[in-house]
């Protein structure tokens, strides 16, 4: 029987990379939760969450978040990717950045997907905020997750975890 | 472990036990909405647990945005509530105090579309502290959206034992209706 906070898969890289993937995701929990901790190579663009492969214009997302010194907010729209966390500051060695991404409904196929996350870095001397709403404009049941990064990596030792959720 | 008090559209599993073998994180209930509702209620809500966590994915059938509020144990009064929210251009602050609500989350509108909110209780049950709520609440609509975080108060050191959500803020009550097919979902957190 189902745990009702199960993990179901992790990953660990072991070279630089600018994807991680999770495939084959069983259809028996409510919820995903994913819970990264990485750093990246550059901030020269922008980590996107995308679902089952699809690199279509078909995701959104709205945003808040701080710096240290000033409040933002922004969004995309009929974007190629949900936008899961700030670019800035790109953190190296111990100081990785963390972040929890939670998918609502993943294995629905009467909505489409909303996302909620977390992301949080600090380098000492500077940091971020981040909190972020997405849409995946598709009534599909997930079945895999990827993470991007763009041109720029994940590091070696960069980690994801993918909970399932069960509601009663 | 058995389920207590659910109403109003309810579905269990099985006996109405909880969805696996219980551990540091329990399912304790969950509502899906049907037609025509403004609100959910957990009632008897058992207080062995040291955090309550409620996961909804609601929409409404009036216009995006309408917000999520909730009571604690039928009471309406003594709530505070501080925020910062973004809207896609820019992040502002709020708050109130004296509130008959716990504005909590947020509702969507468009097709297939519904808002996301987690909601985090702590020490629900403690009869000497009053009641620390954490909680982000979000819509996006592909061109639109807001996303708020909140901090709250129920000023009232009663345990919670019943839970009454739906749509709301700190001024607005049960104003509208909930697209059916919305779902509230109740977790128990254990401690050690």
């Amino acid at each position: 029987m189902a745990l009702t906070y199960d993990p179901i898969a992790t990953t660990t890289l072991g070279s630089a990379n600018s994807t991680i993937t999770f495939s084959s995701i069983p259809g028996t929990f409510t919820d995903l939760r994913l819970v990264i901790v990485a750093n990246q190579t550059g901030s020269n663009d922008l980590p996107v969450i995308r679902f089952n492969g699809d690199t279509g214009n078909n995701y959104s997302h709205t945003h808040i978040g701080g710096n240290g010194s000033a409040g933002f907010s922004g969004r995309s729209s009929n974007a190629s990717g949900i936008r899961f966390m700030s670019n800035t500051p790109f953190l190296t060695g111990s100081r990785p950045n963390l972040t929890i991404v939670d998918i609502f409904s993943y294995s629905a196929t009467s909505v489409f997907k909303s996302v909620l996350a977390n992301a949080n870095n600090n380098d000492g001397g500077s940091g971020s905020i981040w909190r972020s709403v997405g849409l995946w404009r598709n009534t599909a049941a997930i079945t895999s997750v990827t993470l991007n990064v763009g041109i720029e990596t994940m590091t070696a030792g960069s980690t994801a975890t993918l909970y399932g959720i069960l509601r009663a | 472990m058995p389920l207590t008090g659910l109403v109003t559209g309810a579905r269990g599993y099985g006996m109405f036990g909880a969805s696996g073998p219980s551990g540091a994180y329990d399912s304790i209930a969950s509502v899906v909405v049907g037609t025509g509702q403004t609100s959910v209620t957990f009632s008897n809500i058992p207080q062995t647990y040291v955090a309550l966590q409620i996961r909804i994915l609601a929409a409404n059938t009036f216009t995006a945005g309408v917000g999520i509020a909730m009571r604690f144990n039928g009471i309406g009064s003594g709530y505070t509530e501080h925020s910062i929210q973004g809207d896609g251009s820019s992040a502002t602050a709020q708050g109130s105090t004296g509130a008959s609500n716990i504005f909590c989350g947020f509702t969507a509108n468009a097709t297939s579309t519904f808002g996301a909110s987690i909601i985090d209780i702590y020490d629900y049950a403690s009869t000497t502290r009053n009641k620390t709520v954490r909680s982000i609440g979000a819509w996006d609509e592909n061109g639109s959206g807001q996303i708020r975080s909140f901090s709250s108060l129920f000023n009232n050191t009663s345990a919670v034992t019943s839970i009454v959500i739906g749509t709301g803020d700190n001024i607005n009550w049960l104003h509208r209706t909930l697209t059916a097919g919305s779902t509230f979902s109740l977790y128990g957190i254990r401690s050690a």
